[in-house]
């Protein structure tokens, strides 16, 4: 199932939470309304129990914050406690995973709130915040995004959801939002062994050209990856794709980082010798230091293409 | 100088190995090893080595690919009825008679499509009956042996 991510999400300077940015502020526990002042702007995933994360995190229509729903609600600085009505699920990286690390949940009024500054800001329920008990969260930070549609013949042995996972961990240090907009099962079993020719850009084959005119629900800009069996030759995927049908084959038994390298492909990145590398040309079976890096100039490339949208 | 398992598995390893680049590099001598990886565990290494051994090419290259045609793993088969194209005809001709008759369509598909212009009557036929049947289930057109080379 296809997760979706939320964004303008903000940390107030003020209190040290998180709230949504999208409505108008919401009375902040040290005085006044929350401020995005300073703020980056926070991508969250979104009714997606299946992603990797904790999830049941919710947000509080009375006071915007962000607060875990799996305890009993929290004081509220808008008074009584936090609720979920009108709340979607929130998955949050816990531990591991992209983002921003230093964020903490508060188990005295169970708001998610950062920590790397030299203060607890103030908490709801008096004082300042607590770190006790809490794990190590992880919040991403963006400022352009990218839509993939995932289509699927043979689904890979690595679940889509650690794959998209994966791609918005290394994408995030580009600052790029990866959107998972939708997912589709599709039975053309004489597609699901592509022939990929060469697999050289600007160029296709006719097996190419007929699976990716499947493009049901996907707009201009937007990218689809197709999960299939195999190619011939083989390959872990090809990311050649008809003009004007942005897209990419991954096969099945390819690796955790060829979703990301072969979108990466489509972006406008080329392969480099360099094993701590996403667009390493030596195969990403055999990166050293996960996650792999993007460059400077590759984040520059990747924020040039017209997939890539400011937000 | 020898080809040592390692530089083979370099040649193979990258998400889009270049093939005749990697067959020009390693040349037969490469062979040994990519049979010992076709029977092995990882089944996108042993397909990929499954097609370049079809690149490297002549008469060596032919107990590796035949040795993937009788693969239990539906991938390597596919990729021995790619590497098919490129073996010396009366070999083509005897690994393809055997997949495109494969219980999977897949296989059968890429066998037929792999079929060479010069073919035994037998293979022709069977071919000939089988284009006919991937036609009407799909517009995916066929292609000649010559365009395959292309690659």
């Amino acid at each position: 199932m296809a997760w979706g991510t939320q964004r303008n999400w903000r940390w107030c300077n003020k209190c040290q939470g998180m709230w949504f940015g999208g409505n108008p502020a919401g009375p902040c526990p040290a005085g006044g309304v929350h401020t995005k002042v300073g703020s980056g702007n926070y991508s969250l995933v979104h009714q997606a129990t299946s992603a990797p994360g904790q999830a049941d995190w919710r947000w509080c229509s009375k006071c915007q914050g962000l607060w875990f729903g799996g305890n009993p609600a929290g004081p509220c600085p808008a008074g009584g406690k936090h609720t979920k009505t009108g709340s979607g699920n929130y998955t949050i990286a816990h531990q591991s995973g992209a983002g921003q690390q230093g964020w903490r949940w508060c188990s005295k009024c169970q708001g998610m709130w950062f920590s790397g500054n030299n203060t607890a800001g103030k908490c709801s329920a008096g004082g300042g915040h607590t770190q006790a008990g809490s794990g190590s969260y992880r919040q991403v930070i963006v400022s352009q995004r990218i839509r993939i549609h995932t289509k699927t013949l043979t689904a890979p042995n690595i679940s889509i959801d650690t794959l998209m996972h994966n791609m918005r961990e290394v994408y995030a240090t580009a600052s790029i939002d990866v959107e998972w907009a939708s997912a589709q099962s599709l039975n053309l079993p004489l597609l699901n062994d592509l022939d990929v020719g060469a697999c050289v850009m600007g160029s296709t084959t006719a097996e190419q050209n007929t699976l990716f005119n499947n493009r049901n629900n996907v707009g201009a800009n937007e990218i689809v990856v197709y999960f299939v069996r195999s190619t011939v030759p083989p390959f872990n995927g090809c990311a050649a794709h008809p003009a004007g049908r942005p897209g990419a084959a991954v096969v099945q038994t390819a690796t955790q980082w060829t979703f990301a390298h072969e979108v990466g492909h489509v972006l406008g990145l080329s392969h480099v010798n360099n094993n701590d590398r996403l667009m390493t040309g030596n195969g990403t079976a055999n990166i050293t230091n996960p996650p792999p890096d993007l460059i400077g100039s590759e984040a520059t490339t990747m924020t040039n293409s017209v997939l890539t949208t400011n937000v | 100088m020898a080809i040592d398992v390692e530089q083979v598995k370099a040649a193979l390893n990258p998400e889009e190995p270049n093939y005749p680049k990697a067959a020009k590099a390693l040349g037969p001598d490469a062979l040994p090893h990519l049979e010992k990886i076709i029977g092995g565990s990882d089944t996108l290494l042993a397909a990929k080595a499954t097609y370049l051994a079809g690149i490297i090419g002549g008469e060596k290259s032919v107990p590796a690919v035949e040795k993937a045609a009788r693969s239990s793993q539906a991938t390597i088969r596919i990729a021995a009825a790619a590497a098919a194209a490129h073996l010396p005809a009366e070999h083509s001709d005897t690994v393809l008679a055997q997949l495109v008759d494969d219980a999977d369509a897949g296989v059968q598909k890429v066998a037929v499509y792999s079929a060479p212009e010069t073919m035994s009557d037998r293979l022709r036929a069977r071919v000939n009956v089988l284009r006919k049947g991937m036609k009407s289930a799909t517009s995916v057109k066929t292609k000649s042996r010559k365009a395959k080379k292309q690659r």
